[in-house]
């Protein structure tokens, strides 16, 4: 039964000429599963906001053409009630947790909706699977794809008509992202209709009915063979590189960690991590979320110190390291976070590579290396989510720090983008020895780029190898969900 | 299963009614606009803070605390240099504190969700709600963004290329950026979850009052008593 029906829509923002949306239709089943794909800036998240009402009700812009649900037009529904029939993830969850703990932002859409207490009692019971922490946890203390997997749950809880996901993989875990499709899947077998805006094509194409891709805000393919849909990841064809193996002297350390333990409220985030990293080697840390990755990263960059940070020994580059004095005084260590946004504040894409720029001169360098010299006077916030984190990169290189930490740069990035930085952090580490760590939920991205890789389980290391152990973490992932 | 729950003490100021922490939230800043003496002032707001500390919102207070000292030295400053009084000048300062450490008290332990709840139970207007939620909202989102914000820039910019020019800049694009899109995502995001004036009165919790927070209450104004008389 067609459950929506988008009929020659074309959207153009307010004082521009180029439509971001150009005459799309299509119509969607009770029950379907869709995944939405195309380049970053092809218009996914526009034509969601059309789906689910925001265009017109939140974003002013020129509309043409409709979207009905259930036959009536959506522009004729009051915002409350089109978006309690159509749920949305957005793919930032920051802006759309609101409450304190995991209780309330869980049972928050269920009691503006009435929902019985009995019901709600019922659900909160089913949902604990998916955000899997204690519903007392204070929503602060969680990790990014914690907060995801809490957001996803709590829209869930009202048990909407269409979902609608905007990059819901991007924070996930291999066997959260595994779990949540199977989770997804499993709700359009009660009916519902799923839509997901998404670039990893590899875990979701198994899940998906069809796919509809998109091409400059026009749907270029409508396809509904899984085989189409894989033929289009074009991800396993990431550049990856042959691995180094150095042989391992105590003078030529990047990295030196003895029983490292970090603590963030009563329990210890990071738990005697011993680890040695040799100059120049690729190191890819996984583990699933919470599991003390991103923490590990801002300990290393000297963000995280303090009386909750204890060792034995902590050495960068054979240096011991001196709390109080954050490692950018020696500049050694180069972090790239995970939201671009709060790394960017120059006037343009030049300032912004030439501001912490080791060498002026070589700032047209690192403008090329990364591909944005053609971008070079642009201001970085009008950029698209995959140059910002491109550009975020560049602007850390340019700096020319012997260690590179990359913290998940996969999300957000389509292929060609994605592509473009493995590519350059490949060569950083190769003409200039650079040590990258990067930690990654992304299989191919891992096998890119990495000589080693750890797994990281509740704050510890608990297994080290090569690249055969991306192989198996992740298929043991794959099967502990029973995909 | 993960626990990241409240940790020790700060459960109490938890447990304490939502409309409770908000009369006192008011109660101490009218206190603080209208005790002239420095001293008094002073003097209670090291109690306020020790309170803070005690019940576990040390880490809340942490992050802001050296931008909003710095705020109250310009006004102290400015105030000397054009007023003249000395006392006057840092009352105004000392204001600035009371402001910062009363919200901690409320935004710092109270859930959203909570307040709406106790709201809800006092039958306040619905657009009412929508503004307090907001304005709830806004504050710990963007100290987690400038705490991200800080950050970055710390790593970013070495020590001897950093200026007062590149400081704002680096606070401002960034933060100004997110303020613009914060307010229109959150309603929205309210609205999304169902959240408008058709709303049910279904609570999952009810909150209700408790003989601590009369005790509560009634501490907190006989402290601020004693200290008025006594200065």
């Amino acid at each position: 039964m067609e459950i929506l029906k988008v009929c020659q829509l074309t959207y153009t923002l307010p004082e521009h000429d180029e439509a971001l949306l150009n005459e799309i239709s299509f119509s969607l089943q009770t029950g379907e599963f869709v995944l939405l794909s195309g380049e970053s800036g092809s218009g996914k998240s526009t034509l969601l906001k059309c789906l689910n009402g925001v265009i017109p009700h939140f974003w002013l812009g020129e509309v043409s053409g409709d979207v009905h649900l259930n036959g009536q037009s959506v522009s004729l529904f009051s915002p409350v009630d089109l978006m309690t029939r159509i749920g949305t993830v957005w793919q930032d969850v920051d802006a759309q947790v609101m409450h304190l703990t995991v209780e309330d932002e869980l049972v928050f859409g269920m009691e503006n909706l009435g929902v019985p207490l009995v019901e709600m009692e019922e659900r909160l019971n089913q949902l604990k699977d998916i955000v899997k922490v204690n519903l007392n946890s204070v929503v602060e203390n969680l990790s990014g794809g914690q907060k995801q997997r809490l957001v996803i749950a709590s829209i869930l809880a009202t048990l909407p008509q269409i979902i609608l996901l905007d990059e819901p993989l991007a924070n996930l875990d291999i066997s959260s992202a595994l779990k949540l499709l199977k989770l997804l899947k499993e709700l359009t077998k009660q009916g519902k209709t799923v839509v997901v805006a998404e670039h990893r094509l590899d875990l979701i194409s198994s899940y998906a009915d069809r796919l509809l891709y998109l091409k400059n805000g026009k749907i270029q393919y409508d396809w509904s063979d899984t085989q189409d849909i894989l033929a289009e990841d074009r991800r396993k064809n990431l550049p990856s590189r042959l691995m180094r193996k150095s042989t391992e002297t105590s003078s030529n350390l990047a990295i030196e960690l003895q029983r490292l333990t970090y603590r963030f409220g009563k329990d210890p985030v990071l738990r005697d991590v011993s680890l040695r990293v040799q100059q120049g080697e690729r190191l890819v840390i996984l583990g699933e979320n919470g599991s003390g990755k991103s923490t590990l990263m801002k300990v290393l960059a000297g963000l995280y110190q303090g009386k909750r940070l204890s060792f034995e020994v902590f050495k960068l580059l054979s240096q011991p390291y001196k709390l109080k004095k954050p490692s950018f005084k020696r500049g050694c260590v180069g972090l790239v976070f995970q939201n671009p946004n709060h790394q960017l504040f120059m006037e343009s894409v030049y300032q912004e590579v030439a501001l912490g720029a080791v060498n002026p001169k070589r700032v047209d360098y690192f403008l090329e290396l990364f591909g944005l010299m053609e971008l070079k006077d642009l201001h970085p916030l009008v950029l698209s989510q995959g140059q910002k984190r491109l550009l975020a990169t560049a602007a850390v290189a340019a700096a020319e720090m012997p260690i590179l930490l990359l913290d998940e740069p996969t999300i957000g990035q389509d292929y060609e983008h994605l592509h473009n930085l493995i590519h350059v952090v490949n060569r950083l580490n190769t003409e200039q020895n650079t040590t990258v760590l990067t930690v990654t939920h992304d299989q191919q991205a891992a096998y890119a780029l990495a000589d080693r890789v750890i797994i990281m389980d509740k704050g510890k290391i608990i297994e080290e190898g090569d690249q055969d152990l991306v192989t198996a973490y992740f298929k043991r992932q794959t099967n502990n969900v029973g995909c | 299963m993960q626990d990241l729950a409240f940790s020790g003490v700060a459960s109490f100021v938890r447990l304490l009614h939502p409309i409770i922490k908000l009369t006192t939230t008011l109660t101490i800043f009218i206190y603080a606009l209208a005790t002239p003496s420095p001293v008094a002032l002073v003097l209670y707001l090291l109690i306020l803070w020790v309170f803070l500390l005690s019940v576990g919102l040390g880490s809340q207070i942490r992050g802001p605390l050296p931008y909003v000292s710095g705020v109250a030295l310009l006004v102290f400053v400015l105030g000397w240099m054009f007023g003249g009084m000395f006392e006057t000048a840092l009352a105004a300062a000392l204001r600035f504190f009371y402001l910062f450490f009363s919200f901690i008290l409320f935004v710092g332990s109270t859930s959203p969700n909570e307040f709406i709840r106790a709201v809800n139970q006092l039958r306040l207007p619905w657009k009412l709600q929508v503004g307090l939620l907001i304005t709830m909202r806004f504050i710990p989102v963007l100290k987690e963004d400038m705490t991200k914000i800080m950050q970055s820039f710390s790593l970013r910019v070495s020590k001897d290329k950093r200026s007062i020019r590149l400081m704002y800049r680096a606070l401002l694009v960034p933060f100004l950026f997110r303020m613009m899109n914060l307010s229109d995502q959150v309603s929205m995001n309210l609205q999304m979850r169902g959240f408008g004036p058709t709303q049910h009165h279904i609570r999952y919790r009810d909150v209700s009052f408790s003989i601590y927070d009369l005790i509560f209450m009634m501490t907190n104004l006989a402290i601020m008593g004693m200290i008025r008389w006594k200065f």
